[in-house]
């Protein structure tokens, strides 16, 4: 379940199982979900990109990646001020794929 | 500069009302989506000690009969997919997914919601002096200020902060009741009743006294037969508050309406029912005439700023259009 890590006390965590965007990788490799963000060039600065891969490994979960507008409308919680939500869309539209 | 304070995870709730109760600088914490912006951001809420509440088990949502109760700890994602919201109440669903981020709804509790501040910039921005709500007396810079995403009903020059919930404004419409437990007693308030606009005490929003706590709701279910719609209209397409909105609940018999339920948000101080509306729509035939009828009877009395004018007509406009929409079978 995603929530927004700037809006949650540590405290409220105690005994909680937590994933950041560091608990992702597999034996040392990349998410599929990263690896797809690196081959559509889904960011830019960079500063959005571990919100924008936590909300899309959960988009994917959730399954609510069933098409572009859905993909828009489940990941407009994250805000990317460079502006790569094309590159956004087609990472995650191809994580969704596999 | 932060203020410390200390967090508290009680185990049932009478010892959380009785540590809110007994301290008049404490406060609940439950999803905290509002509150810890308010207090670790912007500055505004400076409780000494938060009582977490999170794991109290006041979550469920449970159907009896026709009527929905709804734990005030329940998520507006997991309201959101309760089986007999999507049937029997579904303008509640369209308008919690029209509210917020899913990230933000997976944190932000029902009681919260109903709960939540005013998005107001000059009430959450400290460094602004003038601002009933957050200072009593001292004036309100929304007023002569940058106001667009402000309340034109129920405002007056003390105050024009608006109510931004997406939520409340069908719980409005189908007469919702907050339940509510007290350091000595619980009530139920209708949430019609619950909240009080702002008149010339802005900073009082509701009738809870320190310590109570909302322990949950209870939602009258739709009649079978009933359609019903939400329609936001805002700045961009998703994750933006209203600019107006509205819920409508129609049931029409023979071209006639029969009966007629109708609240406005993005426009009130309070989520904002409108019994003249539902007057002006029962018993008479479904026309375009009768529609725009009830939007000017919708929207009496307001008062405008110059950046809030262009409400009176846009929240005209999406009463009317999701009044069309529900009765020619559109929605849902």
């Amino acid at each position: 379940m995603r929530v927004l890590s700037c809006l949650t006390l540590t405290a409220q965590c105690d005994g909680r199982e937590v994933t950041t965007i560091e608990g992702l990788s597999r034996e040392g490799g990349l998410h599929p979900v990263q690896e797809a963000f690196i081959r559509h060039d889904g960011f830019q600065c960079g500063y959005c990109t571990p919100g924008q891969i936590m909300s899309a490994v959960a988009l994917l979960a959730e399954g609510r990646a069933g098409s572009d507008e859905e993909i828009r409308e489940f990941m407009s919680g994250n805000i990317c001020r460079c502006g790569a939500y094309p590159n956004i869309v087609a990472a995650i539209r191809e994580a969704a794929g596999q | 500069m932060m203020q410390a304070f200390e967090y508290i995870r009680p185990g049932d709730m009478a010892s959380a009302v009785a540590l809110v109760s007994g301290d008049p600088t404490a406060q609940y914490l439950a999803g905290g989506t509002t509150q810890i912006d308010l207090m670790l951001k912007d500055g505004v809420l400076e409780p000494e000690r938060l009582v977490d509440i999170t794991r109290l088990p006041l979550r469920g949502i449970t159907r009896d009969g026709d009527v929905l109760r709804v734990g005030a700890l329940a998520t507006m994602e997991e309201l959101a997919a309760d089986a007999t919201v999507a049937e029997r109440l579904p303008f509640v669903r369209e308008a919690l997914l029209a509210g917020a981020s899913p990230q933000l709804r997976n944190m932000a509790t029902i009681g919260g919601n109903i709960l939540q501040r005013t998005r107001c910039r000059y009430f959450r921005d400290p460094a602004v002096a003038s601002c009933n709500k957050r200072v009593p007396g001292s004036g309100c810079a929304a007023v002569g200020g940058a106001a667009r995403m402000h309340a034109i009903l129920g405002a007056s020059e003390h105050c024009i902060a608006l109510h931004a919930s997406d939520l409340c404004v069908p719980l409005v419409a189908l007469d919702a009741v907050a339940h509510i437990q007290g350091p000595r007693a619980r009530r139920s308030v209708p949430l019609t009743e619950f909240y009080l606009p702002p008149g010339d005490r802005p900073d009082v929003e509701n009738v809870l006294e320190h310590g109570e706590l909302v322990t949950g709701i209870e939602i009258p279910l739709l009649p079978a037969g009933t359609r019903s719609g939400y329609l936001k209209v805002r700045d961009r397409a998703s994750y933006e508050f209203a600019l107006t909105s509205a819920a409508v609940a129609l049931a029409i018999g023979g071209g006639v309406i029969t009966h007629a339920r109708v609240a406005l948000g993005g426009v009130g101080t309070i989520p904002w029912r409108a019994p003249q509306a539902e007057a002006v729509l029962r018993g008479v035939p479904v026309d375009a005439q009768t529609f725009r009828a009830a939007a000017d009877a919708a929207i009496h009395d307001p008062f405008t700023v110059a950046g809030t004018a262009f409400k009176v007509e846009l929240a005209k406009r999406t009463l009317v259009r999701i009044l069309q929409t529900v009765a020619g079978g559109g929605s849902s």
